[in-house]
């Protein structure tokens, strides 16, 4: 059951998608992730990145700036992808495949690799796209819904923060097994 | 394909910067950093940054999208 109280979410590690660090460049709705950032952090969260998002943000970067980003970047707590990480997001790739309501999505690696490390480490994952860490096998714990105008247009976004449902995932292990 | 391990709990504790924390069993390491913030202060720091350095993350280019 979705709560959308950010109460239940603390003491916990929060994995930060990459897209939640993009939309920081809009300045329309920088306030709005840097105040629920903030709320998460005043729950005793931790936050974190995979370092996959380092191949993200950094690939085809221009020499400034990827200096500039470098600086803070090295500041961010960041998992390794380390091989237990891959072969995770191997079985989650074949799991989205084959399953009902997944099977047909486009869900980039690197997705991939952020919600097998969520999964692996009993992380939440702060994300804008609540496709790529799709239902059954992740589920939203938290959900705003940020609403800007630009250029005289309404738009609308919504932040996500989301779990892996552990009985999805071990029913899935289980069956793949036999 | 060899199997992963699998979490079944969800409560398993973990002490981080003396606090417990329910983290999975499994241990992920991490990259080394040169400098260690907190959350607080990275959050900070990016905020910082953003506004007054002007920093900008790059997009994601087309196939690594989310």
């Amino acid at each position: 059951m979705l709560s959308n109280s950010l109460k239940e979410i603390k003491k916990s590690v929060v994995i930060l998608d990459t897209c939640i660090l993009q939309y920081l460049n809009n300045k329309l709705i920088r306030d709005d992730i840097f105040k629920l950032l903030k709320a998460v952090e005043e729950n005793k969260n931790i936050l974190r990145v995979s370092d996959f998002s380092t191949y993200e943000l950094f690939s085809e970067c221009k020499p400034e700036r990827e200096k500039q980003l470098s600086e803070i970047w090295e500041m961010f707590p960041r998992y390794q992808v380390v091989p237990k990480v891959t072969r995770t997001a191997a079985h989650l790739s074949t799991f989205y495949r084959y399953e009902e309501n997944t099977k047909g999505l486009t869900i980039s690696d690197g997705d991939k690799i952020v919600g097998a490390t969520a999964y692996l480490t009993n992380s939440y994952v702060f994300t804008a796209d609540l496709n790529d860490f799709p239902r059954p096998f992740f589920v939203e714990k938290f959900r705003k819904t940020i609403r800007y105008k630009d250029k005289e247009r309404e738009k609308m976004i919504a932040l996500y923060i989301l779990r892996a449902d552990y009985s999805v995932f071990s029913h899935k292990f289980k069956e793949n097994e036999n | 394909m060899e199997s992963t391990r699998q979490i079944t709990s969800q409560d398993e504790a973990i002490e981080i910067d003396g606090e417990n924390f329910r983290i999975g069993t499994e241990s992920i390491p991490q990259v080394e950093q040169k400098e260690k913030v907190s959350s607080r202060e990275l959050i900070e720091r990016l905020e910082d940054a953003i506004e007054k350095e002007d920093l900008v993350f790059p997009e994601l280019r087309e196939q690594q999208r989310c």
